[in-house]
C-alpha cells in the first residue's frame, strides 16, 4: 500500500536525528523544562492521556466531526462539480462566486459561523464543510472536463440518454479527478476542524492543545500536535491507497486517443478548427 | 427513383481556423442523393472534407447552409437510425466489451457473436488487438439496428488479412438490406465494396465525380472489368490531384 520510494530508509533519517538531539539536549540538562519538556515527558503525557482514554475520546470526536462535514461537502460538491464540468455553460453562474468564496480561508469563517450555527456541533459541520467543498467540486469540474472530446462525440452518436451518460461516461471517466479532489477536501477539512477546534469546543485534538496550553502543560501539546498529524497522514495514506486499489485496470494501458478534433484536419491547417454556425 | 434514404441539399460547411482569423471551406455547395440499399464509397484527398460531410450525414456536425435529409426529413441532429463509425474505435476504456455494446441496446451481444467476438465480452478494450476493437466498434454501431451505416475510414491502419475479413463483415451486413457509406481511400477497398463512388475534390470539396459501377458479387480485383474500373478511377483521381 505505502510507496515504497517514499517510506524507505531514508525517510526516517532526519526524524532520527530530531529525536536524537532532543534526546541529548534533554538527558545533558540543556533544554528549559517550563517551554520544552524532554522527549521522556512527552511519553509519559501519550501514556497518561492513552492510559485514561483522553486522547481516544479526542480522537474520535474530531473524526466524527469529520466525517460528518465532509460527507456533506461530498454530496454538494461532487453533483455540483458535474454540473460545472458536463454543462460548461453552468459556470457562469457558479464560476466567479466559488473562486471568491474558495478564497476565503475557512478559518476566517470560524466567528461568524459559531454565530449563525452555535458553539456546538453545527458550526464545526460547517467549517469542514466550507473547507472540502470547493477542492471536491473544482477538481470534479476539472476530471469531467478533461474526458475526451471522442468520447462524448460517442455518447452523442449513440444517443445516450442522460443517465446512461452519467453513469458510464462522466462518473467513469472523471473517477480518478473525484477522487483526487475528495483526498484534498480531506487534507483541507482535517486542518480547518483543528482551527474550530482550538477557538471553540470542550472536545477534540485542537481542544486538547488549547486545554493543555491554558494548564501550561508543553508535553501534551506536543502529545496533540502529534496526533494530528500522525492520523492526518494516515488518512491520506488510506485515500492513496484506496485510489491506487481502485484504479482500474483500463488505466494502466488506456488505449491512446487520437486528436481528431472535427473530422479531418487539414495537414496545413493543423490547428483547432471551430465550427461556424 | 425511390425517394432517397440520404439526401444532401446544397450544402456547404465552414470552419473557423484556431485563430479565428481565417475561415476554411470545407464542403461547397453539394448535392447527393442515395438510395436506398446502396453502398457508396467516397473517396478524394486527405483533408477535403470526407469526414466532414460524413459527419453532417450522421449529424455530428450541423452544415453552415444548406439541408441534409433523412427520409425526407431534416437531419437535426445523431439518430440510432444512422449508426456511425468512427475512424478510431473509441470505445470506453473503462467498460468491457459486452458493456460497450450494449450502450446503444440490448442486442449488442448478438453482434458481438456475429463478430466472432463472444468469447472476448468480458475482456476490457485495452486487451483487443486493432482488428478486434474495431469489430466490437461495429458492433456497437449495429447494436441498434440502424438503417444506414457510415463508416469513417474503419479499415485504415489494419493488416491485410484482418482488413479482407472486416470487408467481408461490411460486405455480409450490406447484403442484409443495410445502406452503407464508407469513406475511404482505397480504390481497391471501394471496388470491393462499392456499388457507387463518389470522387471528391480538394479542399473545399464538390463531388467531382459520382460513378455507379454494376459488377456482381464477390468481386475479382485482378478480373478485367474491375482492372478496367480500377485503372478509370486512378486516372481520374489523379485529375483531381493529390
Amino acid at each position: 500500500m505505502l510507496e515504497k520510494a517514499k517510506y524507505s530508509w531514508q525517510a526516517w533519517v532526519i526524524p532520527c536525528i530530531v529525536i536524537l538531539i532532543w534526546f541529548v539536549l534533554g538527558a545533558t540538562g540543556r533544554l528549559n523544562a517550563g517551554v520544552f519538556p524532554t522527549i521522556g515527558e512527552v511519553w509519559d503525557a501519550f501514556l497518561y492521556l492513552t492510559g485514561k482514554g483522553l486522547l481516544t475520546e479526542h480522537i474520535i470526536d474530531s473524526l466524527s466531526r469529520v466525517l460528518v462535514g465532509f460527507g456533506m461537502a461530498i454530496v454538494v460538491g461532487v453533483p455540483l462539480g458535474i454540473l460545472m464540468g458536463w454543462i460548461p455553460a453552468s459556470q457562469i453562474w457558479f464560476g466567479p462566486i466559488l473562486h471568491f468564496l474558495r478564497q476565503v480561508p475557512p478559518t476566517a469563517w470560524i466567528p461568524l459561523f459559531l454565530l449563525w450555527f452555535g458553539i456546538g456541533e453545527g458550526s464545526k459541520f460547517a467549517v469542514i464543510f466550507y473547507a472540502s467543498v470547493f477542492p471536491i467540486a473544482i477538481n470534479t469540474a476539472l476530471g469531467v472536463q478533461q474526458i475526451p472530446n471522442e468520447y462524448w462525440e460517442v455518447s452523442r452518436a449513440l444517443c445516450l440518454p442522460a443517465g446512461k451518460t452519467l453513469t458510464k461516461l462522466i462518473l467513469p471517466g472523471s473517477f480518478q479527478a473525484i477522487f483526487t479532489g475528495l483526498r484534498l477536501g480531506m487534507g483541507m477539512s482535517w486542518r480547518a476542524l483543528v482551527a474550530a477546534e482550538m477557538l471553540a469546543s470542550s472536545s477534540g485534538l485542537g481542544y486538547l492543545i488549547m486545554s493543555s496550553r491554558s494548564l501550561a502543560r508543553v508535553d501534551e501539546m506536543l502529545v496533540g500536535i502529534a496526533a494530528i498529524g500522525f492520523i492526518g497522514m494516515f488518512i491520506d495514506i488510506l485515500f492513496v491507497g484506496v485510489q491506487k486499489r481502485m484504479l482500474p485496470i483500463w488505466q494502466l494501458r488506456s488505449e491512446p486517443v487520437r486528436g481528431e478534433v472535427h473530422g479531418e484536419t487539414s495537414p496545413a491547417v493543423g490547428k483547432r478548427l471551430q465550427e461556424v454556425q | 427513383m425511390a425517394r432517397p434514404v440520404l439526401q444532401l441539399e446544397n450544402v456547404s460547411k465552414k470552419f473557423n481556423d484556431g485563430d479565428g482569423r481565417g475561415t476554411i471551406v470545407a464542403l461547397q455547395n453539394m448535392d447527393l442523393a442515395i438510395q436506398e440499399g446502396e453502398f457508396v464509397t467516397i473517396i478524394g484527398p486527405s483533408g477535403c472534407g470526407k469526414t466532414t460531410m460524413l459527419r453532417i450525414m450522421a449529424g455530428l456536425t450541423a452544415p453552415s447552409s444548406g439541408r441534409c435529409l433523412y427520409k425526407g426529413k431534416e437531419v437535426s441532429g445523431p439518430s440510432l437510425e444512422r449508426g456511425y463509425v468512427f475512424q478510431d474505435p473509441r470505445l470506453f476504456p473503462w467498460l468491457t466489451v459486452l458493456d460497450n455494446v450494449r450502450l446503444a441496446g440490448n442486442k449488442g451481444e448478438r453482434f458481438l457473436a456475429k463478430m466472432h467476438l463472444s468469447e472476448f465480452k468480458n475482456a476490457f478494450p485495452h486487451e483487443l488487438s486493432g482488428g478486434m476493437a474495431k469489430r466490437v466498434a461495429l458492433a456497437r454501431a449495429l447494436a441498434p439496428e440502424p438503417d444506414v451505416l457510415l463508416l469513417d475510414e474503419p479499415l485504415t491502419n489494419l493488416d491485410l488479412s484482418t482488413r479482407s475479413s472486416l470487408q467481408k463483415e461490411l460486405h455480409n451486413i450490406w447484403q442484409q438490406g443495410v445502406t452503407c457509406i464508407l469513406v475511404t481511400h482505397d480504390i481497391d477497398e471501394a471496388l470491393t465494396l462499392g456499388t457507387r463512388l463518389i470522387l471528391l475534390s480538394q479542399r473545399p470539396a464538390v463531388i467531382q465525380h459520382d460513378i455507379v459501377f454494376d459488377l456482381p458479387f464477390p468481386r475479382n480485383l485482378k478480373s478485367e472489368e474491375c482492372q478496367h474500373w480500377r485503372q478509370k478511377i486512378v486516372d481520374l483521381t489523379m485529375g483531381v490531384a493529390y
